[in-house]
């Protein structure tokens, strides 16, 4: 949603610098997602009324010209097919960058007639969704002379609206939080009344109570001429990302964004029957009702949905799109707008089933106001006529189901000072009356606020017009948590792991019957609403270790994976730790076992691993561990034919064990790896680090060299072996000996290197 | 001597069903096909036969001493293997190199999350993944008619049960078990319908709750503050804005300063210069009502926090998508 700065200024009177105004609402109100400059035209771009207009000498299509910017006048060469006397057209004056141009404009002489000046459409002003062929006009009040900049430069905001907040939809919502935010008073802007005619009534509406229509508010209007709108309309429209139509149906747009309220226009002439009377019903569509919407589109309804009936027959969806029998067209004379209230619940699903998520269905299904419907359509049809001089409000009709009675809530100064933290000397009723409540010792909200039920929302209304970042922090500190943070066992888990050199992986739960990786086991329960072909999520928990083994092929053939994951069934959800092994033997299980092995030692339990006789073909070696007589897990090997089909090369182990049956052992203290019985140290078993050290020796003293570094190499732990690498003759009875030192893994070379230099010496 | 046959091959089809082990076997193998077999008598004997006896019994003694040679065979391999699989404890064992493996990083952030929380009284708790509609929306306040309950950003399991849309289910668990004070933080994986540059179906939360008596706003924003410190630094400036949740009111979200523009407006930020991390706000009286806890007694806030986020900011990550690629070369960057 977007916002225009001028319009919150015509409702509120100055305001601070854009920037602030977004600080401000951002905090206190909405988020602003967006500042944008809007309509900063070149300076030599004015208003320039057409005095007089002739046919080209030598051209058909063209006409000249002469306009005034009121103190000079000036003879153009104009292609536009509804060029017209006494208008205020947009002139580019020589010297001009147009924004759809790059060089600036240039006296022309075309077809020897001399154009001193081009007068603009809106296309060539840098509006896309608009026709090229005709020319623009200002709007008739506009002075010429004036440049377009200062006519129309602005600044749109823009911005969420919250779905406890339908009525910041509209710049007359934004208003009305600026009043209070930066005039600290209650927002009071007048809207001049519109007088619409009284008389005999040939037009009836009826609610069918199953539609849930709270109300429905028609206005007529009679002898309009239907045009296309002026560019100030054209630009804000274009803002709000809408293309501009014509004037009528512009209006009603332009009456969204300014009162949050959608207005829909029909053709009256199209609309009555031959008696002139007109039976409006809102009703539940038939079920495979078709109608044909605004583009020529046929959509297939359902019972469920609400239509628009005029006479019989549907002609608009109601609250979302209306239909093409009632579309305003060039010729329409007479025009019905609605103005109405539907239920929000009723709109969102008919939107959302049939992909028609419109301006006004998002507007609607956030819940709407009937005082708001009313105003905004009185003023839009007061618009509308003021701008088109030879149309009339003819007269309003409504049909109201039910009226809403205002809220009231137990004013408590005590509880909304102390919850929000606030001065004690502050006054809570300040704010919320700037809001627009009337407070006494009981607070009633404005109608459009059907937010606010309870004493928790003028809590809220208080502490963010007070601002929360002004609220005091108050310390919190309790005493540390007891250790028994369930999460803590797979914390523990996890450490085990990684410090068995296993990589954690996350992955999705989700599972594709079309994925040929899957294994046909690993299928829990359906997603009754599925995306993305998953279709059931996991029922095994392994299946993502073997898609991290198949990515991580630079990796091969030394890869080591856990998660931390679920299985599911039917009835429940298990959670399991899952590792995945492939090594260079191909013989993944002589890895796994010391895993096993130690893993059970640090839990401090001695499950049972017994064969299971494998009914599941993807593994030709599969054992269950049975641990206090229930299965808590398998260790398998895939088969041959099972890493083929999966794309992983070599044979791959697996484990997978249900945690739950093991948490109660795991150790809350710091993980320390045993040392299995099958003699797996991490450390001692490292592959050995080596350093490569030259010492320069008299041949001499060779023997007794060799009996140094045996005893360096004894006696410093973190030495495994030495051992003679390389010797060469140097001259004058000296030789050069490399040794290699094979080191524990943990050790940095560097200090070694350091400690064997100083024992030697 | 087709008596003969029939009987040799009755008795060692019967033999060889109550063979149990290798030895067994054996046995049998010496008993049929030994020098002293029925087996071997039976070709003696066929020698004193006539020719035509001959040409009619040999091949059928042939096939005999073949059928039971080759189910021999097949029953010896069947043992070996069996011997093997049987055998977990007979697998050689081949340790692995020593390295160290990396957490995933959400899991880091979940720890210091935790750790941090834990340090101010914040007890850590699980729920599961799999919830009823009321336990994710009902009792969170969200009624029948609410958008998040559309089938657009729900997954819906068979049974009627869903996938959790947010970890603030285990809040009403929690609550529903145990009574006022109570200072709980969960942590867990939740799924919305939605995949795509932005949005993946699963995504982590943390979720944390006090009740107490005279919980205020501004205990929610001393935590903010000082969980916000602990992962972002002391010298980050954060922010609070109003929004709105169902289950919370009021509720605001919390934004930090955009580290990369230092509030100057990047694309990271989208010009802003903030970056929205969390939503919080005091529990809604309904969700208390809805457990048994009385609003007019107990006051509570809730904050929850996406751990990916948080993640990609404090790790510098540029896709969401990263998190759930499993590329080993990813999670190394995490040592």
């Amino acid at each position: 949603m977007k916002v225009l700065l001028s319009e919150l200024e015509k409702l509120v009177g100055p305001l601070p610098p854009a920037e602030t105004v977004a600080k401000e609402l951002s905090i206190k109100t909405t988020e602003i997602t967006g500042i944008e400059k809007v309509g900063d035209y070149d300076k030599n771009i004015i208003a320039a009324k057409i005095n007089k207009i002739w046919p080209h000498p030598n051209a058909q299509a063209l006409k000249i010209a002469e306009v005034t910017s009121g103190k000079k006048a000036y003879q153009i060469v104009c292609g536009g097919i509804n060029l017209d006397k006494d208008k205020i057209g947009i002139l580019a004056l020589p010297g001009a960058i147009l924004p759809t141009e790059h060089k600036p404009l240039k006296v022309t002489v075309i077809r020897g007639v001399r154009s001193e000046g081009m007068l603009c459409n809106a296309f060539e002003l840098g509006l896309p969704k608009t026709d090229g062929k005709t020319i623009d006009y200002l709007k008739p009040a506009t002075t010429p002379g004036s440049s377009l900049r200062r006519l129309v430069s602005d600044i749109a905001l823009e911005y969420e609206v919250l779905s406890n907040r339908p009525d910041l939809a509209g710049s007359w919502g934004i208003a009305r939080e600026l009043s209070a935010i930066f005039r600290n008073r209650p927002f009071a802007h007048k809207i001049p009344q519109t007088i619409f005619q009284t008389g005999q009534k040939n037009i009836n509406i009826a609610l069918d109570p199953s539609t849930k229509t709270p109300g429905y508010y028609l206005a007529l209007i009679n002898d309009i001429t239907i045009n296309q709108s002026y560019f100030e309309d054209k630009l804000k429209l274009n803002t709000l990302g809408i293309p501009p139509i014509n004037n009528v149906v512009d209006a009603t747009n332009l009456a969204l964004f300014h009162w949050g309220q959608p207005l829909h226009p029909f053709d009256a002439d199209k609309s009555y029957d031959n008696r002139g009377n007109l039976s409006i019903r809102v009703r539940n569509a038939h079920s495979r009702e078709i109608l044909t919407i605004i583009g020529s589109k046929n959509i297939r309804l359902e019972s469920d949905d609400i239509v628009i009936d005029f006479n019989g027959k549907s002609v608009a969806l109601a609250g979302i799109i209306g239909g093409a029998d009632t579309e305003i067209s060039p010729s329409t004379t007479r025009v019905l707008i609605e103005s109405a209230n539907f239920n929000p619940t009723k709109i969102r699903r008919s939107s959302r089933r049939l992909g028609l998520q419109t301006i006004a269905a998002n507007r609607f299904e956030r819940g709407s106001n009937l005082q708001v419907a009313k105003i905004a359509l009185a003023d839009t049809v007061r618009r509308i006529c003021e701008l088109e001089p030879g149309s009339k409000p003819a007269r309003l009709y409504c049909a109201i189901s039910r009226s809403v009675k205002p809220t009231q809530i137990l004013y408590n100064r005590r509880f909304i000072v102390q919850l929000a933290n606030l001065p004690t000397n502050y006054d809570p009723q300040k704010p919320l009356r700037n809001l627009g409540f009337t407070t006494h010792r009981l607070v009633q909200p404005p109608l459009f606020r059907p937010d606010i039920s309870q004493p928790n929302d003028l809590l809220e209304e208080v502490a963010r017009i007070y601002d929360l970042n002004r609220i005091k922090s108050q310390p919190l500190i309790k005493s540390p948590a007891k250790t028994n943070s369930e999460n803590l066992p797979n914390q523990q888990l996890a450490k085990f792991m990684t410090k068995l050199g296993f990589y954690e992986i996350i992955g999705y739960p989700f599972r594709n019957k079309n994925d040929k990786y899957l294994p046909n086991s690993d299928f829990g329960p359906a997603i009754t609403n599925p995306i993305s072909g998953w279709s059931a999520i996991a029922g095994e928990g392994y299946s993502n270790l073997l898609a991290a083994i198949r990515r991580n092929r630079d990796y091969l053939p030394d890869c080591r994976y856990f998660e931390l994951t679920k299985r599911f069934d039917k009835k429940s959800e298990i959670p399991v730790l899952s590792f995945a092994v492939q090594n260079s033997l191909r013989k993944p299980l002589t890895n796994l076992k010391p895993v096993l092995e130690s893993l059970f030692m640090w839990l401090k339990i001695q499950p049972k691993i017994s064969y299971r006789q494998s009914q599941n073909p993807a593994f030709s070696l599969i054992w269950q561990i049975n641990f206090n007589n229930k299965i808590i897990g398998l260790v398998g090997e895939l088969s041959r034919s099972e890493f083929d089909r999966l794309d992983l090369f070599w044979p791959t182990g697996l484990v997978q064990i249900d945690t739950a049956a093991i948490t109660k052992y795991i150790p809350t203290k710091q993980v320390k790896i045993p040392i299995s019985k099958s003699g797996f140290n991490p450390d001692c078993l490292a592959r050995a680090k080596t350093v490569d050290i030259a010492f320069t020796v008299l041949q001499s003293r060779q023997s007794r060299f060799n009996v140094i570094i045996n005893n360096i190499a004894s006696k410093k732990p973190n030495i495994k072996r030495a051992i003679i690498w390389d010797i060469f003759k140097k001259p004058a009875g000296q030789i050069s000996i490399t040794v290699r030192f094979y080191l524990t893994s943990t050790i940095n070379t560097k200090t070694i290197r350091n400690e064997i230099s100083n024992a030697i010496k | 001597m087709k008596n003969l046959i029939d009987q040799i091959k009755q008795q060692y089809s019967r033999d060889l069903v109550t063979v149990s082990d290798r030895q067994a076997l054996d046995a049998i193998r010496v008993k049929y096909l030994g020098r002293k077999s029925p087996l071997r008598k039976a070709f003696i004997a066929l020698s004193q036969l006539p020719l035509e006896q001959k040409r009619v019994y040999g091949p059928k003694l042939n096939e005999l001493k073949l059928e039971i040679s080759q189910a021999l065979s097949q029953k010896n391999t069947e043992f070996k293997t069996k011997r093997i699989n049987a055998d977990f404890s007979a697998i050689a064992s081949q340790p692995l190199f020593a390295r160290r493996g990396t957490f995933h990083p959400i899991t880091q952030i979940v720890a210091i999350i935790e750790d941090a929380m834990a340090r101010i009284g914040f007890e850590s708790v699980i729920g599961p993944e799999i919830e009823t509609d009321y336990y994710n929306f009902e009792a969170l306040n969200m009624g029948k008619d609410h958008p998040a309950r559309d089938e657009q950003d729900t997954f819906y399991l068979s049974g009627g049960k869903i996938l959790r849309t947010q970890t603030s289910a285990v809040q009403i668990r929690v609550m529903e078990r145990r009574q006022p004070p109570l200072y709980i933080i969960s942590a867990g994986k939740t799924y919305r319908r939605d995949d795509d540059i932005t949005h993946t179906p699963m995504f982590h939360q943390v979720e944390g709750l006090a009740v107490d008596r005279n919980i205020t706003l501004g205990h929610l924003k001393w935590t903010i503050e000082y969980l916000v410190s602990k992962l972002f630094g002391r010298q980050v400036t954060s922010r609070l804005r109003t929004s709105y949740f169902p289950y919370t009111e009021p509720s605001l979200e919390v934004d930090i300063k955009c580290q990369a523009c230092q509030g100057a407006g990047c694309r990271l930020c989208k010009n802003s210069g903030w970056l929205e991390i969390m939503g919080a706000g005091l529990v809604h009286p309904q969700v208390l009502l809805n457990v048994g806890i009385n609003p007019s007694k107990y006051s509570g806030f809730a904050f929850g926090l996406g751990v990916e986020r948080i993640a990609m900011l404090k790790f510098e990550i540029p896709d969401i998508r990263y998190f759930y690629q499993q590329s080993q070369q990813f999670l190394e960057q995490f040592k």
